[in-house]
């Protein structure tokens, strides 16, 4: 393994240095000290050699004045003892060697080197030899005391001890001097080291303190101006920048437009849900918790779960200073931030895309307006004019009828529900011959209505205040209607609507339009269709019946494709041909009268749904549905409030199509007959007497 | 070579997932058409990645991303399917799958994802 101390390398070698210059210095110490011990008993010996010479000269002059043999070999004893110790300590001092201690313990002794005290060594050996061979043959025959030679080998060393004994006595002294002297230098010495390390010591210290200030104050200032860098990005960024920790928690670091987005002033430490607790749905803030939880998870791959993100696109409602609530579009992102292979948080960037969101509806408004207004041009060049101005003059007949309901006084709740009834019958009417005429525009407004009504025709209490809006959406109508009026009338001065070119017969008008009616109706449905027509060319029709046939051949057929026909997937099942039939039929009785019929080749009429259906809205009770015959219950389908299909849409499923249609043959004196079998299809007939045709047609 | 397991009741997807998948890297050794015959199969041909639709008849996606995560918790299950209810999604993958593929996919989203799925497994 490399070591990498990194930026503490400079002070790591500093203490190193600081240890090692410790430690030498220690050594020196120990190492001196140790020395110095030594010559203390060097001096210490020398003392005591200085000692001894005067001891031997005693014991010598003791020998020579002894009157007694107890006197002579005590003092014997003590000169042998002396010259025997001199001798050897003074060889110990000379060449290194082991003496006595005055504890009488063996020291070592190391060769002194001074040249001072080499002198003296040498020149006390010098006079210590001559002396020592007087006095060694003196001790070895001390027993033979009395003799004559004796006594003149005892005046012999006496004589020469007195002569020499002084000059002994001051080379030891010197010696012990200069043994001081040696010592006092060496513990001269160990000061000085000691002086000069902690010297160093101090110096380095001082090294190593500015040196780590300097590198602190250094990064200290690049921590500054990075922190500084972060705040400048952080305060000018225009998203909203935080970081979530695995608890969902917001960071301390966040851009300042994350406040101006979300409304706040404070984010440090909130939690994730928190902020959104308010701002969005519950659910979406659920959702969002569990998608971030994902996030932390290591298994789970960031680029796959992105269209998980519940707040990728989101509408925000942001609490205001005086209690009213902003909208806003806003945009989270999410990414991991991954330290040393480690989810550690959260990054989410907020962006407010309300303008964006605000440009693509606009263009998405402008483009649909567009389509819509070449569609509609498209439908009156491609309409035959009288089929537009039927429609047009039954609109407006029908916007003066509910115009007239509108301002008719009503005082029940049956009475308002009677109202909207009627009014949802005249729109219902609206909507088909626009949708037949494919304004799918006017067609959309009028289902628009109808929903506004139908919310009406459930609400259990009703007052006149309830009928106020539908102004407003019956003034939109009015207002599109006038416009196609005023494009009819201008393409027709052009002579480019198929105004220009009415057909002789109106009659033959039809079919083609209503081929692409009953294609349209099938394809929203998901079904396929066949239309059959036949009969109306044959039969010459007065002008007053042929707007009304028109609206009810459109309605029937738009009941038959919805209600009657199967999808291509159930027709296969039941062995039927994919493709359904409605076949439409006028036919001019011999009596006159008049007999439209619209059959289709589909399921049928599920007669335990309708009394199902008519039990569930409370139009009959359940009691009575037992005991209903089946006219009576075909009866049930003409009622205002019945439709079998559970969905409503723009082409049927209010069942007001059956109750407008009855109120529109009854006008004119008609009846309506329907004949159904289950998996057949159904048949419906309206017969128009003739008399009655004549009178119209007469007024 | 990775064993790949594709489960998910329409045909259309069934086939478009066989024809896009990268044949060098993924061996498709089983396809199933719904949970019950996903977790079968599971057990007899053990796949590396499974694609996995989340609304099937029997046993649904959820149910069967948890049993095979129980199986074998280091496969590797992309969730194939048309979002309509993101927390849906979320817990597909908290169920133990590692990647989320929305419906309709390109050939080359498909590709994409199944290599992001599998990308640790080549380093």
């Amino acid at each position: 393994m490399k070591l990498d101390f990194g930026k503490y390398r400079g002070i790591i070698v500093s203490v190193a240095l600081f240890l090692l210059l410790d430690a030498s210095v220690l050594l020196m110490n120990f190492y001196i000290s140790f020395e110095i011990s030594e010559d203390a008993v060097g001096v210490n010996l020398a003392g005591r050699q200085r000692m001894l010479s005067q001891r031997m000269m005693k014991s010598l002059l003791d020998l020579d004045a002894a009157d007694s043999v107890e006197q002579r070999q005590l003092a014997m004893a003590e000169l042998s003892q002396t010259v025997a110790l001199f001798d050897n300590t003074l060889r110990a001092f000379a060449s290194g060697g082991e003496t006595l201690s005055a504890e009488g313990h063996g020291v070592m002794l190391g060769a002194v080197n001074s040249p001072a005290g080499r002198q003296a060594l040498e020149e006390a050996k010098t006079l210590w030899l001559p002396f020592l061979q007087r006095l060694d043959p003196l001790i070895d025959r001390h027993s033979l005391g009395g003799d004559a030679s004796y006594a003149a080998r005892l005046h012999n060393a006496v004589a020469y001890g007195r002569a020499n004994n002084l000059t002994l006595l001051r080379l030891m002294n010197a010696l012990t001097v200069d043994l001081e002297n040696v010592a006092a230098s060496k513990a001269k010495r160990l000061r000085l080291i000691q002086t000069v390390g902690i010297s160093l010591a101090v110096l380095n210290f001082f090294i190593i303190m500015f040196h780590f200030l300097r590198q602190l104050r250094e990064s200290d200032s690049k921590i500054e101006l990075a922190r500084q860098e972060t705040r400048e990005i952080l305060d000018t960024v225009n998203e909203g920048l935080f970081l979530l920790d695995r608890d969902q928690h917001i960071g301390s670091q966040y851009s300042h437009a994350l406040l101006n987005i979300l409304g706040q002033r404070e984010l440090e430490g909130v939690a994730f849900a928190e902020l959104l607790d308010g701002i969005v749905s519950d659910r979406d803030r659920n959702t969002a918790a569990g998608f971030i939880k994902l996030l932390f998870d290591p298994r789970k791959k960031q680029k796959l779960i992105g269209d998980l993100n519940p707040l990728r696109q989101v509408e925000v409602h942001i609490p205001q200073p005086d209690g009213s609530f902003a909208n806003k579009h806003l945009s989270f992102g999410f990414s991991r931030v991954v330290i040393d292979g480690e989810i550690v948080h959260v990054l989410v960037t907020v962006q407010d895309i309300s303008r964006q969101i605000k440009l693509a509806d606009e263009l998405e408004a402008a483009k649909v307006q567009g389509e819509e207004q070449l569609e509609l041009l498209s439908t009156i060049l491609q309409s035959n004019g009288d089929l537009l101005r039927h429609f047009l003059s039954n609109s407006f007949a029908s916007f003066q009828k509910i115009n007239g309901l509108l301002k008719q006084p009503a005082k029940t709740h049956q009475q308002y529900i009677d109202k909207a009834n009627q009014i949802f019958a005249l729109i219902h009417n609206y909507k088909g011959e626009a949708a037949a005429l494919e304004l799918h525009r006017f067609a959309r407004q009028a289902h628009q209505f109808e929903e506004l009504l139908d919310g009406l025709r459930r609400s259990a209490e009703l007052s006149g205040n309830d009928f106020l809006g539908l102004v407003v959406h019956l003034n939109k109508l009015i207002a599109q209607t006038e416009t196609i009026q005023g494009l009819v009338e201008k393409l027709g001065t052009l002579g480019l609507s198929g105004t220009s070119q009415v057909a002789s017969s109106s009659a033959t008008y039809a079919y083609p339009h209503w081929s692409l009616f009953a294609e349209q109706v099938a394809e929203r449905q998901g079904k396929e269709v066949e239309l059959l027509c036949s009969g109306f060319n044959d039969v010459p029709l007065p002008k007053t019946m042929e707007a009304a046939l028109n609206t009810l051949t459109v309605q029937l057929i738009r009941n038959a494709i919805s209600h009657g026909i199967e999808t291509p997937e159930q027709r296969r099942l039941a062995q039927k041909p994919p493709r359904g039939e409605v076949d439409v039929r006028l036919l001019a009785r011999a009596d006159g009268s008049i007999q439209l019929s619209v059959e289709d080749d589909g399921d049928g009429i599920d007669r335990q749904a309708v009394i199902d259906t008519a039990v569930d809205r409370g139009l009959i009770d359940g009691a009575a549905a037992e005991s209903l015959d089946s006219k009576a219950i075909m009866n049930l389908i003409f009622h205002p409030q019945l439709s079998t299909r559970s969905e409503v849409d723009e082409d049927a499923g209010r069942g007001v199509g059956m109750h407008a249609i009855r109120e529109v043959v009854r006008e004119l004196g008609g009846r309506v007959t329907i004949q159904s079998r289950r998996g057949r299809g159904t048949r419906f007939q309206l017969f128009f007497p003739a008399e009655i045709n004549a009178v119209k047609s007469a007024a | 070579m990775l064993k790949m397991m594709i489960v998910d009741d329409s045909n259309i997807i069934r086939s478009k997932i066989c024809r896009a998948h990268d044949s060098e890297r993924f061996d498709v050794v089983a396809i199933a058409c719904d949970g019950a015959e996903a977790l079968r199969m599971f057990h007899e041909c053990r796949p590396d990645v499974v694609t996995m639709d989340l609304t099937m008849p029997n046993v649904d996606g959820l149910e069967c991303i948890a049993k095979l995560a129980r199986i074998d918790p280091e496969v590797l299950i992309l969730v194939v399917s048309a979002l309509s209810d993101q927390a849906t999604g979320i817990e597909a993958l908290e169920n133990g799958a590692s990647g989320f593929l929305l419906k309709p996919f390109s050939e080359e989203q498909l590709r994409e994802a199944l290599d992001e799925l599998t990308e640790h497994l080549y380093d």
